[in-house]
């Protein structure tokens, strides 16, 4: 039986669903953006076309047969790799601090994905965060401010309608193997203990599997469940996901947040805080260097705190 | 009578222009209803429209390979209103306040007000739950999280709304 609350809910969101705009969008404009970026891609994939032909039918056979001879590709003919690429550290230009460590990595579909621990204005203070970023997406986890946070600080699976990725692979594993739902397998070898695939359509079910370099099964894991097959020094903690949302984490790793310090600034305020606030890290690491990283943010929370109730509007 | 139109015109066509067909056939029925989910979920006309325009092109994109668009499109819609969210905590407060000012009608709505004072994810699961009335299975794959997650994630997100409701 629904309480009251919940069926001023129904009935809310019925009534308020019916503010929406209608929609400004025709139909053939969305057939028209979908046709330019087909054809952009179209382009790219001709000139790699000609590159392709230019190295000979026997090179490609080559090719085939020394992976054929791979001892760690799989067994599955229908199991391809999805290669990952290690990007140069001059990859990663993040506006705001950044912790040194940060990993950038080119998938198999040309996209990059960049993960490192940033600083970040948070609520009343000032705070460190573990961030994924991935074509038009960003996700961030708040961490405790007082730890030295490493760049995987939890085994975790994520991803977007277009990405599945596993971060915190075990480290003897030298090859995942990624099943989607629906669609073929891909493999891959990890790098820094994470593995992410370009997808067609992400699917909780999609399945993970780690092998370790002698092809046995260490983890298989879903975005619910994770399994230890065989025994090992593998950790089988559990494992959260990782989609989005850094709000209820960060609850865990606070507890109640006071947002009464942020509740009344206007955009300028608000502004000037998070330009004061990132000012004040750069300005800790340049005068303490990277190592000073954790101390840094302790210092700068504090200062942001103080900055914050130096600056409340009046009769707030 | 614009359903009869694009079967009629169907029946012509092959290939990229079925799937065309489809999609304009799925667009006319979804474009609205997503409409409403993104308004809810953002509270502002132009994110609403941003997320809602995004997620078809993505669905064309993946037509083909995609069994369910409805929920392929539900999701795509979740994903990128949360993702408006989703930087940093001030950057979500301050986005808020903005759509709070910029929302589509001057009339006061203590609903949606009361919806943007919760983090995203509880503001999804409420909303997918009270509006679009999916049990937390369904939850949990369009946010793809656990059906226990959708469940305490809920459990607060009610907690936190009847101390603002009253």
């Amino acid at each position: 039986m629904k309480t009251t609350l919940e069926e001023r809910l129904s009935e809310g969101l019925a009534r308020s669903a019916t503010k929406a705009p209608a929609l400004i969008l025709a139909v053939g404009e969305v057939s028209t953006h979908v046709a330019r970026r087909r054809r952009r891609r179209s382009n790219l994939r001709g000139a790699l076309a000609v590159i392709t032909i230019a190295a000979g039918v026997g090179g490609l056979l080559a090719i085939r047969a020394t992976r054929t001879g791979d001892a760690s590709a799989p067994t599955s003919a229908t199991n391809v790799e999805s290669p990952l690429r290690h990007l140069p550290d001059a990859t990663i230009r993040y506006s705001t601090p950044t912790k040194p460590g940060a990993i950038a990595l080119e998938l198999a579909d040309g996209q990059h994905i960049t993960f490192a621990i940033t600083g970040s204005p948070f609520y009343d203070g000032y705070s460190q965060q573990s961030t994924i970023q991935y074509d038009t997406y960003a996700t961030g986890r708040a961490q405790a401010d007082n730890v030295d946070v490493p760049l995987i600080p939890e085994p975790a699976l994520g991803g977007t309608e277009t990405l599945a990725y596993w971060t915190g692979v075990p480290a003897t594993a030298t090859r995942v193997e990624y099943i989607p739902a629906a669609g073929k397998s891909v493999w891959q070898t990890p790098i820094a203990g994470i593995t992410a695939f370009p997808t067609a359509a992400h699917n909780p079910n999609d399945t993970f599997i780690a092998y370790d370099n002698d092809g046995n099964e260490l983890i298989r894991t879903t975005w619910a469940t994770t399994h230890l097959v065989s025994s090992g020094n593998v950790d089988n903690g559990p494992m959260h996901f990782d989609y989005s949302s850094l709000s209820d984490p960060a609850v865990d790793v606070y507890g109640p947040i006071d947002v009464t310090k942020i509740a009344d600034l206007d955009r300028a305020a608000t502004e000037g805080y998070t330009t004061f606030a990132n000012a004040t890290m750069f300005g800790c690491l340049a005068a303490n260097g990277d190592a000073a990283w954790t101390n840094c943010i302790g210092t700068t929370d504090a200062a942001v705190k103080t900055y914050l109730l130096d600056h409340q509007p009046t009769g707030s | 009578m614009m359903q009869n139109a694009i079967t009629a015109a169907a029946a012509e066509l092959t290939g990229d222009d079925i799937v065309h067909v489809e999609f304009a056939r799925f667009f006319a029925t979804a474009k609205q209803p997503m409409m409403r989910l993104a308004f809810l979920l953002t509270a502002s006309p132009q994110q609403s429209e941003d997320a809602v325009q995004d997620s078809f092109i993505r669905v064309l994109e993946k037509w083909s390979q995609i069994n369910d668009p409805a929920s392929y499109m539900r999701r795509a819609v979740v994903n990128r209103c949360m993702s408006w969210h989703r930087h940093t905590a001030v950057v979500r407060r301050t986005q808020s306040q903005v759509a709070t000012a910029d929302s589509y009608t001057d009339q006061p709505d203590e609903i949606l007000d009361a919806l943007l004072h919760l983090p995203q994810r509880r503001r999804a699961v409420v909303v997918l739950t009270y509006y679009e009335h999916l049990d937390t299975d369904a939850i949990g794959a369009v946010l793809g999280i656990s059906t226990a997650t959708v469940r305490s994630t809920l459990h607060r997100a009610l907690a936190q709304l009847k101390g603002i409701l009253g």
